[in-house]
């Protein structure tokens, strides 16, 4: 009898340290480094666009075109920079990367899609410095509703960086 | 309202002749293109302004013609974007890349230093010839016109409102790269990027 319940403990003890080990690797995957609003709650006010027409390279230190809609009928505004940052997952984290673009000093305004169609654009150089292998890259951006700072938005995109 | 179609005529449209040196030191770089008589027009009206210029694009409905200065490196002033096309179509962005080395002007108050922050940037597409429907970080709305001959609108592109280079000054350079995207106003189906590269 003493056996089993110390089996049975045991057992409850490794389950648990399983599961916390789980959503562990699961959070850390998730967080972005200086984003504070979740990937869940991204791409739902606004996407971001790999654009095939402009035939980005995906290639480490080069151009990259990316095209945001607006999917909410309200206005969106970005900082200067788009709010734009890039990650690298690296070691089960995502660990953030140079991106070498330069901004106008200028809030971007992001009109619903029904008022202005084009959206935005917005270009990111990524830069990996001695990246020898494919890089699977995260950009993110996040804005806020006009006259609603607090409503803040953000969409994610993943792309391969060669 | 954006991409409303304006009463008034933004430049001209009046069909453009035979291309004809009109300043003096200056050089139309579109010259050795052999672009359309509408481009050639359009490069005398640059140089007559006493800029340089450049056809970077001529297309059937689109021609975008890059005015700059040498100084004695160079200074991208503006695009003229002509227009033949029956719908609007925007400026989505424009953004300039230099060799890895090349330095810039550094200005933020008082005299301008060399700086070489090497970087490519992203400009503010300026109103152009129109101020109505522009909006900052929006794309600047070309206007159609009817073809052959099109409208004509000027996108100025200085003040860049790049902190590090604002009226887009590139000395001593090797190559300098213009990207510009254009989309249709009505759709916002894209272009391929327009992408032209200034040699020393």
């Amino acid at each position: 009898m003493y056996a089993k319940t110390k089996i049975s403990v045991l057992l409850v003890t490794f389950l648990f340290l399983i599961s916390s080990c789980s959503t562990k690797n699961d959070r850390n995957s998730n967080d972005l480094p200086g984003i504070t609003i979740s990937v869940e709650e991204m791409n739902t006010a606004f996407v971001i666009e790999d654009d095939p027409i402009t035939a980005n390279s995906h290639e480490n230190n080069k151009r990259l075109s990316l095209v945001i809609r607006n999917l909410s009928d309200k206005t969106i505004v970005f900082p200067s920079d788009y709010g734009l940052r890039i990650f690298e997952f690296q070691d089960q984290m995502w660990n953030i990367v140079q991106n070498r673009m330069g901004y106008a000093e200028s809030e971007k305004v992001l009109l619903p899609y029904d008022v202005f169609p084009p959206g935005l654009t917005a270009v990111a150089y990524p830069n990996i410095p001695g990246l020898l292998e494919p890089a699977r890259i995260r950009i993110v951006m996040v804005g806020h509703y006009e006259n609603s700072d607090s409503e803040v938005v953000g969409a994610y995109i993943d792309i391969t960086l060669k | 309202m954006v991409g409303g179609v304006p009463s008034t005529q933004p430049f001209r449209t009046t069909p453009y002749g035979d291309m004809e040196g009109s300043c003096d030191g200056c050089s139309a770089e579109g010259r050795g293109d052999a672009p359309g008589a509408d481009t050639i027009g359009l490069i005398n009206d640059i140089l007559a302004a006493g800029l340089n210029a450049k056809a970077i694009y001529d297309e059937d409905q689109i021609t975008v013609v890059a005015a700059f200065r040498r100084n004695p490196g160079i200074q991208v002033n503006s695009l003229y974007i002509n227009n033949k096309s029956n719908r609007p179509v925007s400026v989505m962005s424009v953004d300039f890349a230099t060799s890895e080395w090349a330095p810039t002007r550094f200005c933020l108050s008082g005299p301008c230093l060399f700086s070489a922050p090497n970087e490519p940037y992203q400009v503010i597409p300026g109103p152009g010839t129109y101020a109505q429907g522009t909006t900052v970080g929006i794309g600047s709305v070309i206007y159609p016109g009817e073809e052959p001959i099109g409208l004509t609108t000027r996108i100025s592109l200085v003040p860049s409102g790049y902190l590090y280079n604002p009226d887009n000054s590139f000395y001593w350079y090797t190559e300098v790269t213009i990207n510009v995207d254009l989309a249709y106003t009505d759709t916002g189906t894209r272009w391929p990027t327009i992408s032209y590269t200034f040699s020393h």
